[in-house]
């Protein structure tokens, strides 16, 4: 199991009659960097859409049977895993029951059922998932980790279905979902990863997907603690403005809260590899006198009810205008960056409903926060959707010529942050 | 002043500030309580319920023992604690010294801490002796000169430099001695004379102190609230109306110090509050 510390990056001081106290809090689990091969009990299922659209062209479906391959390869010896194939209803191809630990064997007979699969039928994502959830069940004690890559549109069950299902999934099982084409919407794949603690991405040529599906599974398999939570404590009185993952990528979590006593709720963050990610916490309290000191949050990390690492967010009030100016470096650098994804979506939403004025604006800010984060990525792919007239004051023009698998891109990769230059390697 | 109730870590229950168990569930109680909200206090020196900081390391210390108390606070605006006290009630009488080392020099929280340990160790010794007590005092009042001018070893172009004040209890003597302008009351009446001119002290412990020797009155007292402070309490007006508050001492002590700290703290505070005699060891 890993070990997490935790470290406060906050300026703790406070103007008078001030009442909202920031930090950013960077939890890193064990101190080894690199990726390696988890060792816990892992249970893996590769979702593939095997709708009537996948086979038009039939690139996508032979690239995704492919990449469904590499994926089972790269499976570690005994880790359970199982494909199911996801139309307007979901079937397990294999094995046809639960789940089998990954040989050599079982390796070949997957991928045997893989090639037999053909293109047909509609799209409902929640009945994949459902039918995921079940075959996990059996994997309790697993770090259990899906693959979900789907075309199309989720047309054939209502948004509400959908969430009912994400919601009895919620904390069984992480999925990361990737959209191949461009006839999918990033709102639905990003409400299933959000949802189930996954990432979101747009896999634009058939190509390209084996390697990523090679990638989603190494970073599967080096999870070593599952069912990690984020726990804060805040003092009486306090109420949590937000808590929110910026790192690697933004994720708000503050509504995802639960209750363990009072004055203390954990975050479920899902199955922790050797990795670092950041959180920014707000968190209003009740003003004090000049020179008080208030412990506003303490930090912990929870594994099975173990409490492990942990760090405090402090206030102190002063009238010293010198040190309650301080902006920290962080703290600005996160909220920076949070703003950018917002104007991102924004801008990207105002630019298909056809307000310019409201897109140029957006996006003109976008590329401003990407120029002073140095989110080198995240400007390239707004040159896709604008031309950059000056990064400095955000003066852009938008672009007529746009691929709609670039503005995708943008939109899905929108919440991808980079940390504070110089801080880590 | 609010009455600020101690809750015990055990059973939840209120107690009184002073108890030293609780008396629901027969638990020792902490020393400690947040003074803004009574709640425990967490390893970390913060309130358990409300969060305030009850404890910085060297920031307060406060401690009671039957009949006696002291609590030193860093006070609101100076970054450290260099004030430093000796407190000794547990024998048959009362060894107490409280010290303010001087902003000024170097060193001036050890220059304290030395010289309080220094004088009260010898009061400690007479006290649970037979020695005169002047005389002990005598030696007290030289052996923390001594002490503190040995710190002048490394930085003798600023000698580190405090004031002193102790006082020694047994039976009906009370012996005070002095340097400086910290202060002893026997009730409300001032037993000491502030070596001072226009807030600068004119006499001292440390190697480049005045040659003159340290000021030793005798009193006869019999019962009364003897009380030790810094010129961080006695500055305050308002805090030196609490001087005949009735309490226990913890409760009087903690209200001196409180009265300082609300009327701005913009020194270190420094207050040894005893009930003579001692419960239970009454003189003759």
């Amino acid at each position: 199991m890993s070990r997490f510390t935790a470290e406060t990056y906050q300026n703790e001081f406070l103007p008078v009659g001030a009442e909202e106290v920031n930090a950013v809090v960077t939890v890193t689990a064990d101190g080894v960097a690199g990726p390696v091969r988890g060792t816990g009990a892992a249970a893996e299922i590769v979702i593939i859409d095997t709708s009537g659209s996948m086979g038009m062209p039939g690139a996508k479906l032979r690239a995704a049977m492919h990449a469904t391959g590499v994926a089972i390869d790269n499976l570690r010896d005994g880790v359970a895993f199982g494909v199911i194939a996801g139309t307007h209803r979901a079937r397990a191809i294999y094995p046809h029951r639960g789940l089998v630990a990954a040989s050599a064997e079982t390796r070949a007979s997957a991928k045997a059922a893989v090639s037999e699969l053909k293109p047909g039928g509609g799209t409902a994502i929640g009945k994949w998932l459902a039918l995921a959830n079940s075959t996990f069940a059996a994997h309790e004690e697993a770090i259990c980790h899906a693959i979900l890559l789907t075309d199309g549109e989720d047309r054939d069950e209502t948004p509400r279905e959908l969430a009912r299902t994400l919601e009895a999934c919620k904390g069984r099982f992480q999925c990361d979902c990737r959209g191949i084409g461009t006839d999918w919407l990033v709102a639905d794949l990003r409400e299933v990863a959000s949802a189930l603690l996954g990432t979101v991405d747009i896999i634009p040529e058939p190509d390209a997907l084996a390697a990523d599906f090679r990638a989603m599974i190494e970073a599967a398999m080096s999870k070593e603690t599952g069912n990690v939570a984020l726990r804060l404590w805040t003092p009486q009185g306090a109420a949590v403005a937000f808590v929110r993952q910026v790192s690697p990528v933004i994720e708000d979590l503050t509504a995802r809260a639960a209750d363990v006593a009072a004055q203390t709720a954990d975050y479920p963050t899902g199955a922790w590899g050797r990795e670092a990610r950041d959180y920014h916490i707000a968190i209003r309290v009740p003003a004090r006198a000049i020179g008080d000191e208030m412990l506003a949050g303490r930090v912990s990390l929870v594994v099975d009810g173990q409490v492990s690492g942990q760090s405090l967010i402090r206030a102190i009030w002063t009238d010293d205008e010198r040190l309650s100016t301080q902006i920290n470096r962080e703290v600005a650098h996160y909220t920076g960056q949070a703003e950018l994804a917002e104007a991102i979506q924004e801008g990207l939403e105002a630019r298909k409903a056809g307000d310019g004025d409201t897109a140029t604006l957006k996006l003109g800010r976008a590329v401003q926060l990407a120029a002073d984060g140095g989110n080198e990525a995240t400007l390239r792919l707004l040159r896709n959707v604008v031309d950059v007239d000056d990064p400095v004051t955000g003066t852009v023009r938008l672009r007529h010529d746009v691929d709609v698998a670039e503005e995708m891109a943008l939109d899905t990769r929108s919440t991808k942050t980079v940390r504070v230059s110089g801080r880590r390697p | 002043m609010t009455a600020t109730a101690f809750v015990c870590s055990r059973c939840g229950a209120a107690t009184a500030r002073g108890d030293h168990f609780c008396e629901q569930c027969g638990g020792r109680l902490a020393r400690e309580a947040c003074r803004a909200c009574g709640a425990g206090v967490d390893e970390d020196g913060f309130c358990v319920r409300c969060g305030v900081r009850a404890r910085a390391p060297g920031a307060r210390l406060e401690f009671d023992v039957d009949g006696a108390a002291a609590v030193s606070d860093r006070g609101r605006v100076r970054p450290h604690n260099e004030d430093a006290l000796y407190l000794d009630a547990g024998g048959p009488g009362v060894a107490a010294v409280v010290c303010d080392g001087i902003s000024a020099s170097t060193n001036a929280a050890d220059a304290a801490t030395r010289a309080a340990a220094a004088a009260g160790s010898v009061l400690s010794d007479a006290v649970r002796g037979d020695a005169e007590l002047r005389d002990a005092m005598a030696t007290a009042m030289r052996v923390a000169q001594a002490a503190v001018a040995q710190l002048a070893v490394d930085t003798p172009m600023d000698p580190p430099a405090c004031t002193v004040v102790a006082a020694v209890w047994r039976a009906d003597e009370l012996i005070v001695g002095w340097a400086g302008d910290s202060r002893a009351y026997l009730d409300s009446q001032q037993l000491t004379t502030d070596d001072a001119e226009a807030h600068a002290v004119t006499r001292w412990l440390g190697a480049d102190a005045p040659e003159v020797p340290p000021h030793i009155v005798a009193t006869a007292a019999a019962d009364g609230r003897l009380v030790l402070c810094t010129d961080g309490l006695w500055n305050y007006p308002s805090a030196m109306a609490e001087l005949r508050a009735s309490g226990p001492p913890p409760v009087v002590a903690g209200a001196l110090v409180q009265r300082a700290l609300d009327a701005g703290g913009s020194d270190n505070i420094t207050v040894i509050v005893v009930e003579l005699p001692l419960a239970g060891r009454a003189a003759a």
